[in-house]
């Protein structure tokens, strides 16, 4: 029997050390952990539909957006508890990821790009519109749990950095589970998928479900650890920073899903650069590990780093 | 006219082809007969550059034209009908032809424009037609004419006898014919079609699994028993 | 009101349809999926925008430099960085490696010009003429003739040019435009230059009739959903297409609430895909993509 428990160490212990580590943190490090944290459950969550499924959707901003303001609306409006809010705003977005999957089933490729692009830009134009429920282009201040005996800070870290492991070690075992194969094998051919007796259907549409439900947690807490939304912040621009992500953490990488948005939160913090700088260096790294690196750090890391220099000098030669 | 020695192909991890050595002669029609996936096309497909060769030469005219690109062999002389005929499908009949003389600027085009259609009567009727909608016999004379356009010296058809009535069949193979000897073109055919195919070639070889496994005039093939009952009857009894 | 909504529709279409044939054009060619065509439209308002009002060049002048500079832009920038080292590696990272730019292209937009919207004033009077029941203003009928005038050019440019041919012919198979001696990397770097002309073309169109300002690229999606009402890949359908979006969008601002006009958009291109992929004119197999 503990055998078969052993997964639940490495991220318990990881619990452990950022639970003693947390108190000694100023407020600064405890915020660009929390959104560490948050995106990482973004990435994990874009990355099971993009990576693991190979569904290509570029309206994943959508989820993180409606699970935001559900989460704010729910709190401030319903007066709900917040647990049930980020739990709420889950379930919401899972309910317009499965939308999203009937509508896009019999596409394929770029034509799910296309829809979801849609999607994104229709949840953005909406919530910019329904002012009475959003408060338009003014955004909406979003309440933060109180947990006694800890500060505001504190309490956030301690919920994002608690979510993110246990909605990482979750998406880890799904993906060494026969939904996680399922997903590989639509990736890879969906007629050989369904030759193999997997339905197509009932997958992507788990796919859809579930990367929703990451979103919509992800967004919920992002409001939370922000205390203020507006409609901008869930523009396309958002999917392609998530894209970047996964991309330079590796796509099909539960690990690259970690790394990626390490690398470009910490960078943007570190650099202290603008919004547009940031959005630069977010397409720079997208373009650059497409063309050089397409697996990723995860998959550099994986194969030699020598395949990297062999195709930057062919791509130098070519040129 | 054409050498290729020690010639090999990779797909990824595959070898197609290892290590084809072969000739064809000036004015000679040569063919290479094997069965599907024997690395036929693919030889094809090196000679006039869509493919890269591993490892190998291959010469023209005594020049070598490993490395050179697809539309740079053309103007070097060679022309390719590729597999299924590869037609423009939304382009009449008329400018598919024209398509094949898209190196040209000599202002012989049209006498030769003439001449393609002599050889192919049945496409003077059809000139304005939409390529898609021709028979498969039409598109495989289209894709020969086109080819003739760029007036090759050297004409690879990669199996022009692929699902033709034998009526058809027959017309086709005797202006391959016609082309030879009347043109002086050489001709270098690949044919799963063992008999139309050595019926109009002086010299074949048989290729398999991306090796050749045996050369000969093509009238000693056809007798050679063993050649017969392990290579080309494979396609007799197919018939 | 709806002679009057037409024609508002008719004229704006004109804009998308010009966009969605560059748009086509390169899918056509390329196989690729230009997510940064409405970065594309943004830069041609933006460099009008430069040429013309801030170095006061003369405006057909500044045209002149607009659309060179961005012929220049699509193939430094588009064929060069993105599209040929990703030739080999398929659609999505294409795609991807667009977007990557597109987020390039928004970002040194706004350290360039600022954030702020800029208005780009109209090349002719703004005084609406009357022509019966409707009142049309001549750089709208300026909009139209253009755009004749360029499909125009272009049908001819395709039928009669030898580059034309070759890059039709290359859309059709490009294994047999290589066999005919087509240089497909010419192909494609003279497809990335004329679509981008275009949709310069469109961002110099729209500027006096929008705001230009670095989030303009957004629009591109109208050019997506041009395409698809049309059917992926069709030329004629692109037209079409631009000219009914363009017209529903009217409609919908004329008859129902002109901040739902963007909404036309992205309902249509997701009804289209949910109900009919192939939209009008496209061919059942290349939908299947």
């Amino acid at each position: 029997m503990a055998g078969s428990f052993s997964w639940l160490r490495a991220p318990a212990a990881l619990l452990v050390v950022f639970a003693v580590v947390g108190p000694v943190l100023d407020n600064y490090q405890l915020y660009v952990l929390s959104l560490i944290a948050v995106y990482v459950i973004f990435a994990t969550g874009y990355n099971l539909l993009m990576g693991f499924a190979g569904q290509f959707d570029v309206g994943q901003a959508a989820f993180l957006a409606i699970g935001a303001y559900a989460a704010a609306i729910l709190q401030i409006h319903l007066q709900l508890p917040f647990a049930v809010a980020v739990i709420a705003a889950g379930v919401l977005a899972v309910l317009f990821g499965l939308a999203i999957g009937v509508v896009v089933l019999p596409l394929r490729h770029f034509y799910l790009a296309l829809v979801t692009l849609a999607f994104g830009q229709t949840v953005v134009l909406v919530l910019s519109l329904w002012r009475d429920l959003t408060n338009g282009f003014q955004g909406l201040p979003v309440p933060r749990p109180e947990i006694p005996g800890l500060s505001s800070n504190l309490a956030m870290y301690y919920i994002t950095i608690g979510t993110a492991i246990v909605m990482v070690q979750a998406a880890r075992n799904l993906v060494a589970s026969r939904i996680g194969r399922a997903f590989v094998a639509i990736r890879e051919s969906e007629i050989a998928a369904s030759v193999l007796g997997i339905s197509t259907v009932r997958y992507r549409l788990i796919a859809y479900a579930i990367s929703a439900f990451y979103g919509g947690v992800a967004g919920a807490l992002l409001a939370t650890l922000l205390s203020y939304i507006t409609p901008d912040a869930f523009r396309l621009t958002e999917t392609i920073k998530v894209l970047t992500m996964i991309v330079i953490g590796g796509m099909g990488s539960i690990a690259g899903s970690i790394i990626g948005p390490i690398i470009v939160i910490l960078g943007a913090e570190f650099l202290r650069i603008s919004q547009s700088f940031q959005e630069i260096t977010n397409g720079a790294l997208l373009l650059g590990f497409i063309i050089l690196a397409p697996m990723g750090i995860a998959g550099l890391a994986l194969h030699r780093t020598t395949d990297l220099f062999g195709k930057v000098r062919s791509l130098l030669r070519r040129q | 006219m054409l050498e290729i020695e020690r010639l090999s192909v990779r797909h990824g991890n595959i070898t197609a082809l290892a290590d084809v050595t072969l000739r064809v002669e000036p004015g000679a029609t040569v063919c290479m007969l094997g069965a599907n996936g024997a690395g036929k096309t693919t030889l094809l497909n090196t000679i006039s550059g869509l493919l890269k060769a591993a490892a190998g030469t291959i010469r023209f005219d005594g020049r070598e034209i490993v490395g050179a690109r697809g539309h740079e062999i053309v103007r070097l002389g060679i022309s390719h009908v590729p597999e299924r005929r590869d037609l423009f499908p939304d382009m009449s009949v008329r400018e598919n032809i024209m398509m094949g003389a898209y190196t040209r600027a000599d202002d012989e085009v049209d006498a030769d424009f003439d001449q393609v259609v002599t050889y192919f009567p049945i496409l003077k009727e059809r000139l304005s037609q939409i390529a898609n909608t021709l028979s498969g016999g039409e598109q495989q004379m289209l894709a020969i004419g086109r080819a003739l356009m760029a007036k090759p010296r050297l004409l690879l058809l990669d199996e022009p006898s692929l699902g033709l009535a034998p009526q058809v069949l027959d017309q086709i193979f005797e202006i391959i014919e016609r082309i030879n000897t009347e043109n002086g073109t050489t001709i270098f055919l690949v044919e799963q079609n063992t008999q139309v195919a050595l019926a109009v070639s002086s010299y074949g070889y048989v290729l398999e699994t991306g090796k050749i496994v045996a050369e000969d005039k093509a009238a000693n093939l056809l007798e050679n028993d063993l050649i017969r009952r392990s290579y080309l009857g494979i396609s007799e009894s197919a018939e | 009101m709806l002679s009057q909504v037409l024609v508002n529709g008719v004229v704006i279409g004109c804009i998308y349809a010009l966009i969605a044939v560059g748009f086509t054009m390169i899918y056509n060619a390329t196989e690729t999926v230009h997510f940064a065509v409405g970065e594309s439209v943004m830069i041609g308002a933006y460099f009008l925008l430069t040429f013309w009002i801030v170095w006061d060049l003369p405006y057909l002048v500044a045209l002149a430099l607009t659309l060179l500079s961005a012929g220049a832009f699509g193939y430094a920038v588009y064929d060069r960085m993105v599209s040929r080292p990703l030739m080999s590696a398929g659609l999505l990272p294409r795609v991807v490696g667009l977007m990557g730019m597109a987020a390039i292209m928004k970002g040194l937009t706004r350290i360039i010009w600022g954030a702020d919207a800029y208005h780009l004033p109209s090349a002719l009077s703004t005084d609406p003429v009357r022509i019966g029941p409707i009142f049309i203003v001549p750089q709208e009928i300026l909009i139209v003739v253009v755009t004749v005038a360029i499909i125009g050019l272009l049908f001819l440019f395709f039928q009669h040019t030898k580059l034309g041919t070759a890059m039709r012919a290359t859309s059709q198979s490009r294994r047999a435009a290589t066999l005919m001696g087509v240089n497909i990397s010419v192909v494609f770097a003279a497809t990335w230059v004329i679509g981008t002309i275009l949709s310069a073309i469109g961002g110099v169109l729209l500027g006096p009739l929008l705001l230009v300002d670095p989030d303009m690229g957004e629009l591109g999606i109208k050019s997506f959903t041009a395409a698809v009402l049309g059917g992926f890949g069709s030329l004629p359908g692109a037209i079409v297409g631009g000219i009914l979006l363009g017209v529903s969008e009217n409609l919908v601002a004329g008859y129902l609430r002109a901040d739902w006009q963007n909404a036309a958009t992205f309902v249509l291109m997701i009804t289209v895909l949910a109900i009919r992929p192939t939209g009008l004119f496209g061919k059942p197999d290349k939908a299947r993509v």
